[in-house]
């Protein structure tokens, strides 16, 4: 008999759909369009059965390897939402480029799956597989335009960094499997509750670990796979790497670190070690992201650094938490914000066509203004989002991150981080200057919105604005989610 | 008579692991790069029976089955990919894939 199959449903439903369509992909290999239906359905039925659930109450189940609480119920409803609207936005650039395989669906719902099971993991030894059950496909979907060497060279790179930092990940899991004799997380967390003599080997077990994650979140300086990367990969994967991967990323290195109890005396010296690895790297990724953004052409090259210096804010966040346990919110407020502009973002990329084969360069949005307002419009709120600038979500989310690590003694690197936004701020205006005051170049793409992929893009938008008039709904929503306990 | 210690091991693993990481950063072939992630997961496989030894519990021996299993998938995963590149470039050699650069 298996117990807490109830609060469990969302993950057998994506399972169980994940065998569907993978059934109907092998059946109809000559059209795509079933197995396209049965991920949507699948999705649908996980986000409607996650969103029936969302009240449920923390608790460990499976013999204590995996937590359910209503925020792993978020945020797999969210990682559904985000893959109906990439399915949907992604058709018409999946036909333009004839990648329009049926393999492509069940590998997104195997991504997904893996991503949500790596945010309720309790195990080490779980988190590993999730880890792998989410990485698989994604260097897979990365190198899904076999017929063009930059995809696959983006894929064999991400590959190999990838198994590597997989391989380091466990190398710290056992070391703190030596060290405390249980890969389960609470039973680490009542070890080191007390004094011990293996705190040095567990110590480098942990901050293995935190490597791994860190190198997954591409924190500066583990953060040069990601241009690579977004720019080889399929236009609707690099937005699904950047919304789901990466929020599943971050919510997990937030809880791995939080495994050590930092209020106990026996921990201080630690404690000051994980805080200086976490400042360093958290005011590098803010200076190469907002630094190197400024230079680049390519437009996923581009959001690959802009997401490399949203890193940045978002370790601020986790070192405002550090110590305080309770206070994760800002980081879960930022990640939701984040998600949603990216979405939106990669919506509006996807419906670009491009005339030379190069990628979506700065200079195809030369002249949107005139070619279509609307886009235009869309963009710029959501470049504005990203700079940070107040009436859109983007400034809300940086306002309770930069407050939150100023409550913990952080005012030097805020004070950094509020110099990065300004520079950065450059960058995101430049684009927008580029559609409003230039004529179309003659090599400019032409944008073509499609009918679902401009619904994403205009119900992202106006999430974004909503959020940053009226941001007090999803604030007091996203602070009654407890992240650790 | 010598007895194999716990520590013994754990010291194989680490070079074992060493071996792979190092070989990882430092060759160029492509395939041997697989090759040594692979050397890496052996040599953390090694580490967990020996903790395990040290113990006196199964754990780490299951945690070795899961680790293996997901070590096969991706090896064929890798290949995958590295085939995919074959096709379209002809070489397995790291230097001469360089089109995506700032």
């Amino acid at each position: 008999m298996i117990d807490h199959l109830d609060v469990m449903m969302p993950w057998a439903l994506l399972s169980g759909g994940i065998l569907i369509t993978l059934l109907v992909s092998v059946i109809r290999v000559d059209t795509k369009r079933p197995a396209q239906i049965s991920a949507v359905i699948t999705l649908l039925a996980t986000l409607i059965s996650c969103l029936g659930l969302l009240q449920v109450p923390a608790e460990t189940v499976f013999s204590g390897i995996v937590e359910i609480s209503p925020l792993t119920h978020f945020i797999l409803a969210l990682f559904s939402a985000i893959g109906i609207l990439f399915i949907l936005g992604g058709d018409r650039y999946l036909n333009k480029e004839g990648l329009h395989l049926s393999d492509y669906y069940h590998l997104l719902l195997i991504l997904i799956l893996g991503a949500s099971a790596l945010t309720c993991s309790k195990d080490l030894v779980v988190t590993f597989i999730s880890l792998e059950v989410m990485s698989l496909p994604a260097y897979t979907l990365t190198g899904f335009r076999r017929n063009d060497s930059r995809s696959n060279e983006a894929a064999i790179k991400y590959y190999i960094l990838g198994g590597a930092i997989g391989a380091v990940f466990l190398l710290g899991t056992s070391f703190m499997f030596g060290a405390t004799g249980s890969t389960n997380l609470n039973t680490i967390f009542t070890w080191s509750q007390s004094g011990h003599s293996d705190m040095v080997i567990f110590g480098m077990g942990h901050l293995l670990i935190l490597i791994a994650f860190m190198f997954k979140v591409a924190a500066a300086p583990f953060h040069f796979w990601k241009p690579d990367v977004y720019e080889g990969a399929p236009t609707p994967v690099t937005g699904i790497m950047a919304t789901v991967v990466t929020t599943a990323a971050f919510v997990t290195l937030v809880r791995l670190i939080h495994i050590v109890d930092f209020n106990n005396p026996s921990w201080a010296t630690y404690a000051v070690t994980v805080k200086h690895v976490i400042r360093w790297m958290a005011a590098l990724s803010l200076i190469v992201g907002s630094a190197v953004i400024i230079t680049q052409k390519n437009l996923k090259r581009m959001l690959a650094y802009s997401s490399i210096s949203h890193t940045g804010y978002l370790l601020l966040g986790v070192l405002g938490s550090l110590g305080k346990g309770e206070e994760i919110q800002s980081v879960m407020i930022y990640l939701f914000g984040y998600t949603l502009m990216t979405s939106g973002i990669f919506a509006l990329m996807s419906q670009s066509e491009p005339k030379a084969d190069t990628g979506i360069e700065l200079i195809d949005l030369t002249g949107l203004m005139k070619r279509s307002p609307i886009q235009t419009m869309l963009w710029s709120i959501f470049f504005f989002s990203m700079a940070g600038m107040p009436f859109t979500v983007g400034f809300f989310t940086k306002y309770f991150v930069f407050m939150s690590s100023i409550g913990s003694g952080e005012t030097p690197l805020v004070v950094l981080a509020a110099l990065c936004t300004v520079v950065s701020a450059y960058a995101y205006m430049r684009p927008i200057a580029l559609m409003v005051m230039r004529d179309a170049d003659p090599t400019a793409a032409n944008w073509n919105s499609g009918f679902w992929s401009q619904i994403v893009a205009v119900a992202a938008a106006a999430g974004v604005v909503f959020l940053g008039v009226m941001p007090n709904a999803m604030i007091q929503y996203l602070k009654g989610i407890p992240l650790i306990h | 008579m010598i007895t194999l210690e716990p520590w013994m091991m754990l010291v194989v693993s680490m070079i074992i692991f060493c071996i792979g990481l190092l070989g990882v950063i430092l060759r160029k072939n492509l395939l041997i790069m697989l090759m040594c992630v692979e050397l890496m997961l052996n040599g953390v496989n090694l580490s967990f029976v020996a903790f395990s030894k040290m113990h006196q519990i199964l754990d780490g021996h299951l945690t070795v089955l899961f680790v293996m299993t997901v070590a096969a998938a991706e090896s064929a995963v890798g290949l995958g990919l590295v085939i995919a590149l074959f096709r379209n470039l002809r070489t397995v050699d790291s230097d001469q894939i360089q089109m995506l650069r700032d």
